[in-house]
């Protein structure tokens, strides 16, 4: 009803400006027709100047102007008319405007209505508001926690994926049930057909990967479990297997959750360093082996030249003249040095061969044995031997002789004008037992600390001193049994520190604390 | 072997020795003796039973009073050699010295255990060599009393 009215009005404004612009037209129309008149008046009027005489019928002629007066008239009565009709138009604007206020009238009517249902609304909405608040506080709480619920399931599941060990989920009857990235790596198999699929499948032992999450089943839990994933290529990755219960919210078993550890590298490591300890193994016995074999073997031959050249310098010294006393001489003498050698390289494996496991050895006798046996040296150089109060170990008791004597040995040979002083003491280091034999001897270029260890290494002539230089050797060779070390420490001219460890817990190097009674 | 007019007669010895050197070392050692004792070699171990059992070749073999055995001998073992003396009732009775020269106590004590009535390491040297074997040859020729020759 108010929408019509308006309608109505709308339309009626343009026709009105429309009846009013045509009266103008109407009107300028007429101007130009009286503009066109009054040219025409004038060009008559120099007409009739011009023959004044002869025009007298000119009257015709003004009627009919006369004429279009009247015409002329009639036409702005026609406009009068149009004006009327217009102002009828705008009375029937009023009226309608007047309705459309009487409309307005029945309008504020319903707005009130309106209001007062809107009022009652606004206590309802304050009610509804606060409800709402509540429901928004929940709302954003729920939110909150769903996003923290997906940002910690997001992380967990990229945890998974950013492991390098294939992850598994396995079901009760064995089926996959999740897999990360990993396990696609290693099986070559895509997550889709991965997931549904047997576990067992995947290995080159498919029992042994059954029996693994049974176990997993059976006892909650599975511990570095071997098992080699087959690659879809053929690859296989040596794996150990770490499982364990998962269970739900409802605290009910859902499956086992197993972690692949690729220990395939470790593997190879593993046995490539079996296979060089073996080498190393096999190669020591070889030499072992060769060193006894030559020292032993040698012995015959060795024995037979040493003999008769002996039993020749017996029968014909001064028989012969004296260049063939002189090359007997020469003959004899190598043969007696290399049996020293031969012996003494023969002594030095057999520290190896012929070693006794470790007991409780007292050092106070095993040096006594020793000084006993070196009461000639000891003799002969006027020396002195003093020791602190000396530990019981766990040793080889005549390997432990032997490297007090060898040492004890040294000290009491190697000394210069003065008479050799010689003191032992013993220090508890750091879960071992150091020893030190200190002498007052011509000491040792420290340049030559480590040559001296080393087989048939000598520092001074057979004349100056004799040996083969083997007795260092053998001595680092038993220290070395022992899981100790030996070093020394010295200047020329200021004497010698002999220096060797022996730990307090002697470990058993493999076969190197053999006994052997192969000879 | 003292006769009873106290005259020391001569012993036979077998050496059972595959070293020639070592053999004419024996000899040599033994020639300086106070006796001429008579010594017959072979060099292995099957020669050695062939001549104690006087088969094949060794039918005119002569029983020796001592046996010299070497250890590491071609064919059959100083072992097995010894082994089987000392299970033959009828030789069991010879003295046998293990002369060798192998100091391993694993021989050592085998020989002991097979009966062997003594061990003798071959010493290196060779005085010390000749005097072993003198001492050998003076122990059981002149102090030891040999069973009575069957």
């Amino acid at each position: 009803m108010l929408q019509n009215a308006g309608d109505l009005a709308l339309a009626g404004v343009p026709d009105l400006a429309l009846g009013r612009s045509s009266a103008e037209n109407a009107q300028r129309t007429l101007l130009n027709i009286l503009e066109d008149f009054a040219a025409g008046k004038t060009r008559l009027e120099s007409g009739q100047r011009a023959i004044l005489n002869i025009l007298d019928d000119f009257d015709a002629e003004k009627v009919r102007m006369e004429g279009a007066q009247k015409a002329t008239l009639n036409i702005l009565d026609d406009f009068v008319s149009e004006k009327t009709q217009l102002e009828a138009t705008q009375g029937a604007m009023m009226n309608i405007l007047t309705d459309f206020s009487e409309e307005k009238g029945h309008l504020g009517e319903i707005q009130r209505a309106a209001w007062n249902i809107l009022d009652d609304f606004d206590k309802e909405k304050s009610k509804v508001e606060l409800a709402n608040q509540q429901l928004g506080k929940e709302i954003e709480e729920r939110k909150r926690t769903g996003e923290q619920l997906r940002k910690a399931s997001l992380y967990s599941r990229n945890l998974l994926e950013a492991s390098l060990d294939p992850l598994v989920t396995i079901s009760r009857e064995g089926k996959i049930t999740d897999v990360n990235q990993a396990t696609e790596l290693a099986t070559g198999i895509a997550r889709q057909q991965l997931i549904g699929s047997d576990f067992s499948m995947y290995f080159t032992e498919p029992e042994e990967a059954r029996k693994g999450y049974q176990q997993a089943f059976a006892q909650g839990s599975v511990r570095d479990y071997s098992l080699a994933i087959r690659h879809t290529s053929g690859r296989i990755t040596e794996v150990l297997y770490n499982a364990a219960l998962f269970k739900g919210e409802d605290g009910k078993i859902e499956g086992v959750f197993a972690a692949a550890r690729d220990i395939t590298q470790r593997k190879r490591a593993e046995e490539e360093l079996a296979r060089q300890a073996e080498e190393l193994a096999r190669s020591n016995a070889e030499l072992q082996q060769f060193a006894y074999v030559a020292s032993h073997d040698l012995q015959e031959p060795l024995r037979m030249v040493a003999s008769f050249t002996q039993l020749l310098a017996q029968r014909y010294e001064g028989k012969l003249g004296a260049d063939a006393d002189e090359f007997i001489g020469y003959a004899v003498d190598g043969a007696r040095r290399m049996q020293v050698l031969v012996n003494d390289l023969l002594a030095y494996s057999r520290v190896g061969t012929r070693g006794k496991e470790p007991v409780a050895v007292d050092c106070e006798k095993v040096i006594q044995t020793a000084l006993a046996d070196l009461r000639k040296a000891l003799e002969e150089s006027g020396g002195q031997v003093t020791h602190d109060p000396l530990p019981t170990v766990q040793a080889d008791e005549t390997q432990l002789g032997q490297v007090f004597q060898n040492l004890l040995g040294n000290a009491l040979k190697f000394h210069g004008t003065e008479p050799p002083r010689v003191h032992v003491s013993a220090r508890q280091i750091k879960g071992e037992w150091r020893f030190a034999v200190r002498d007052n001897g011509i000491g040792i270029d420290p340049q030559h600390n480590e040559r001296i260890f080393l087989v048939f290494q000598r520092l001074h002539t057979r004349e100056e001193y004799p040996g083969t230089g083997i007795g260092l050797a053998i001595t680092k060779k038993i220290v070395e049994r022992h899981g100790g070390r030996i070093w020394v420490e010295s200047e020329l001219g200021k004497g010698s520190t002999f220096y060797f460890s022996l730990p307090m817990k002697v470990v058993t190097h493999g076969n190197e604390f053999r006994t052997s009674t192969t000879d | 072997m003292e006769t009873n007019s106290g005259q020391v007669q001569p012993i036979d010895i077998l050496l059972v020795e595959d070293n020639p050197g070592d053999v004419r070392l024996t000899r040599e050692a033994l020639r300086d003796g106070k006796l001429l004792n008579r010594l017959s070699t072979v060099t292995d171990g099957q020669q050695a039973i062939a001549f104690l059992r006087k088969q094949g070749s060794y039918a005119q073999a002569i029983r020796p009073d001592l046996i010299l055995l070497d250890l590491n001998l071609p064919r059959k073992d100083g072992r097995e050699v010894l082994a089987e003396i000392k299970a033959d009732p009828d030789l069991r009775i010879i003295p046998v010295i293990v002369l060798t020269s192998s100091q391993a106590e694993q021989d050592i004590l085998k020989s002991y255990n097979m009966h062997a009535n003594c061990y003798v390491t071959k010493p290196v040297d060779l005085v010390k060599f000749v005097d072993a074997v003198k001492a050998v040859e003076d122990f059981w020729v002149h102090i030891v009393k040999l069973p009575p020759r069957l």
